[in-house]
């Protein structure tokens, strides 16, 4: 105690003349105007920045969490889309109105397993019979289509993927507002996926939208599949050959939506009914 | 001892005088008039006795930024230049009282202890510190090198010159 007290009377000139300066530089800072004016406007710009770092970092932390929330409302709101109800006009009243009847639901999933480089690729999900989930579901995530659940266990799926040679889907080209054809995979280019049975004679484009048609059991209606990117023509066949590049980039999907189409059942029913089945025959 | 305290005192008047009267009012009302701004009461923290005690100089040096800043409505800027300027002052100045004296014996101002080079510099370079800071915290930085570099060099020179003729007027040596 005593060296330290020795120590700083000796030093009592730097204490001093440091404290003399706090003093001057308070005094420059409060009855100033401009070097007060440009202290504080430092020093709250420098808070501010402080601030918003910190708030930067503990968002990069909290980013999982985040996603996952905006997911799920994603998903609430998917289910008030339009296109998720039957719409069931009603000309018993003497006004004509329409009554919205929901037709689909969602399930958020994350991807467990995931392949690109076999012929036949499959994603595992993490829900199963216990969410609700049942064959032949589609699967879709944000940017596209992803494909049809195959198997189910209890809490856990395995997925048809679109990069699958035994995957079918029936698109519809937007801008020609048309269904036709259908899509495949050749086992090569995880990005690419061709359309098929194509008339020649229809007016295609590069650039031209493929999306999910009406027509499916599985799907809603209107989810991107991919993009028109290349045409060839052969002289051989009646049909093009066109390339469609994939929406989703299948190496990185991790949060999909399972989709339940709650007419389904009824559907399926109706139409295997043995009268159908049988009027061919 | 109190005839020297008495001799400060006076020289301390006589230059916060001058600067307020005259050095302050001396305007060339022309593009250039931002050039000439001769701070010379820096010249009392100069002339202290070279012997005096640290914590003293700096105690005085802040009251006479004090006071000038009291009449300059700069409150605090030349404080803290004079505190600094006395805090560093000393060990430049400590040991020139053990100078030799020689044949300066009958020299009244212990500045010229020391070579006549010493002197300059010691004064040039407190002066040029004083200016540099002052327009510093004066203006901030704002167009320090479009105005304030040559504010600087040209106040500082003025002021040097000023305070070199005002310490031969008033400490000439005695001819015996």
């Amino acid at each position: 105690m005593n060296a330290i007290f020795r120590y700083l009377k000796s030093k009592i000139h730097v204490l001093l003349f440091i404290f003399l300066e706090i003093f001057c530089i308070s005094a420059i800072v409060r009855y100033n105007i401009y070097q007060s004016a440009f202290y504080f406007n430092n020093t709250k710009a420098f808070s501010a920045k402080m601030h918003e770092a910190n708030i930067a970092m503990f968002d990069y932390f909290s980013l999982f969490k985040k996603n996952e929330a905006l997911f799920n409302e994603n998903i609430q709101l998917r289910r008030q889309l339009k296109d998720n109800f039957l719409i069931q006009p009603k000309q018993e009243f003497t006004i004509n109105d329409t009554v919205y009847k929901q037709r689909y639901e969602y399930v958020s999933a994350k991807v467990i397993t995931n392949s690109i480089n076999n012929a036949n690729n499959f994603i595992t999900l993490n829900r199963g019979s216990s969410s609700g989930i049942s064959k032949g579901m589609g699967v879709f995530c944000p940017s596209g289509v992803i494909g049809t659940v195959m198997e189910v266990s209890n809490n856990y799926c395995i997925v048809l993927s679109v990069l699958n040679i035994k995957n079918q889907i029936v698109p519809k080209i937007k801008e020609m507002n048309n269904t036709k054809g259908f899509i495949e995979w050749l086992g090569k280019d995880p990005n690419f996926v061709t359309l098929n049975k194509i008339n020649k004679y229809e007016d295609i484009k590069v650039g031209y939208h493929v999306v999910t048609s009406p027509y499916s059991n599985s799907l809603p209606e209107n989810i991107p599949i991919g993009t028109v990117q290349t045409i060839e023509k052969s002289t051989k066949e009646s049909f093009y050959k066109i390339n469609v590049r994939l929406a989703v980039d299948f190496g990185s999907i991790s949060d999909v939506c399972i989709v339940k189409n709650l007419f389904k059942k009824e559907l399926e029913e109706l139409q295997n009914t043995p009268q159908i089945l049988n009027f061919n025959k | 001892m109190i005839g020297d305290i008495f001799k400060h005192l006076g020289l301390l008047l006589l230059l916060v005088v001058i600067q307020i009267l005259v050095l302050d009012n001396i305007n060339f009302g022309n593009s250039l008039a931002f050039l000439f701004q001769p701070q010379i009461v820096i010249m009392f923290v100069l002339l202290l006795p070279a012997n005096i005690n640290h914590i003293w100089l700096i105690i005085i040096a802040f009251f006479a930024g004090l006071l000038l800043d009291s009449l300059c409505n700069t409150y605090g800027i030349n404080a803290a230049i004079f505190t600094l300027i006395g805090f560093l002052r000393f060990y430049f100045t400590a040991d020139v009282e053990n100078e030799i004296s020689g044949r300066d014996e009958d020299k009244k101002i212990w500045t010229s202890k020391k070579s006549k080079v010493w002197k300059w510099t010691y004064f040039l370079g407190f002066i040029v510190l004083y200016q540099f800071l002052f327009v510093l915290i004066d203006t901030l930085g704002k167009n320090f090198f479009t105005l304030g570099f040559w504010a600087i060099i040209v106040s500082s020179i003025v002021t040097f010159f000023l305070i070199l003729i005002l310490e031969d007027l008033l400490f000439k040596p005695s001819k015996s």
